[in-house]
């Protein structure tokens, strides 16, 4: 059986996500994108919170969803996520709501992508994330982004 | 006993989006594939009942990967996903082995007619 796990919870593309509260630095106003060459909005950028550059990934590199040429669509907020206290946090991503804390009992999901975990929230599927899996589906968009030329 | 889906697709949200149409109404999503290699390869390790299989997921070809599966068995109902101009290419997944296809945006209505239509004329 596996553990309860305390976890935010918030939508985003409609769907329910979480990650566990331990990966989670903050939640922000979304801060506008600097350029990045070769990168285009669509697929991430950088912003400055507190002084350091914040990767930020977009709603459409998250999802994996075509067609988004904005970085955030309706989300107006940012999760930013990071495990030190002390040392800035290490990727923003864009969300529609944040429905609070929560307390999961995840099954274990060995599919791809970010996903590691599901569990039922109020009769509804929740994905489970964490902070090292986002930043491995962060670099897999932005490598594609890089490969297939895009310009910024 | 519940019918068992195989869905490849290389976009989370497509994936995540047929999950949450699915499971409510009884369907069990088995395994996951992001591109053609994997879907045979999650298809010959699973054996599901039905495939939703995107037709452009590179590398590889997602139509060789219908002919594959169909080769494994040839009784599995496959139902091809593909966007808005891709239709050429969801007919060569017909003509494949696929028995049906469906265009993104996907709908839930459509998803579930699609699916229980193919599982209806696998039995």
């Amino acid at each position: 059986m596996t553990a309860r796990e305390p976890v935010l919870a918030f939508q985003l593309g409609g769907l329910l996500w979480a990650l566990p509260v331990t990966d989670v630095r903050e939640l922000a106003e979304v801060l506008p994108l600097w350029c990045v060459p070769t990168l285009p909005h669509s697929v991430a950028g950088v912003a400055q919170h507190r002084g350091a550059v914040l990767p930020v990934l977009s709603r459409g590199a998250f999802l994996e969803s075509e067609g988004e040429e904005d970085a955030f669509g309706p989300a107006r907020q940012l999760l930013l996520l990071g495990r030190e206290a002390d040392a800035p946090a290490r990727l923003g991503i864009p969300v529609e709501s944040v429905l609070g804390i929560e307390e999961l009992e995840p099954t274990p999901a060995d599919g791809p992508g970010p996903v590691r975990g599901r569990a039922r929230l109020a009769g509804r599927p929740v994905r489970l994330l964490d902070l090292d899996g986002l930043e491995r589906h962060a670099r897999a968009a932005i490598g594609r982004a890089a490969a297939g030329g895009t310009e910024a | 006993m519940n019918p068992r889906v195989l869905v490849a697709d290389d976009q989370l949200f497509v994936r995540e989006w047929i999950r949450e149409i699915l499971e409510p109404e009884g369907m069990e999503v088995v395994a996951e594939a992001v591109d053609p290699d994997s879907a045979v390869a999650a298809f010959e390790r699973t054996r599901p009942d039905v495939a939703a299989i995107d037709v452009m997921m590179p590398p590889g070809s997602s139509v060789e990967a219908v002919r594959a599966i169909r080769r494994l068995d040839p009784r599995v109902r496959i139902v091809a996903l593909c966007a808005r101009g891709q239709e050429t290419l969801a007919m060569e997944a017909v003509s494949a082995g696929a028995c049906d296809y469906l265009v993104k945006p996907l709908r839930q209505a459509d998803v579930m007619e699609t699916l229980r239509a193919a599982l209806q004329e696998e039995e």
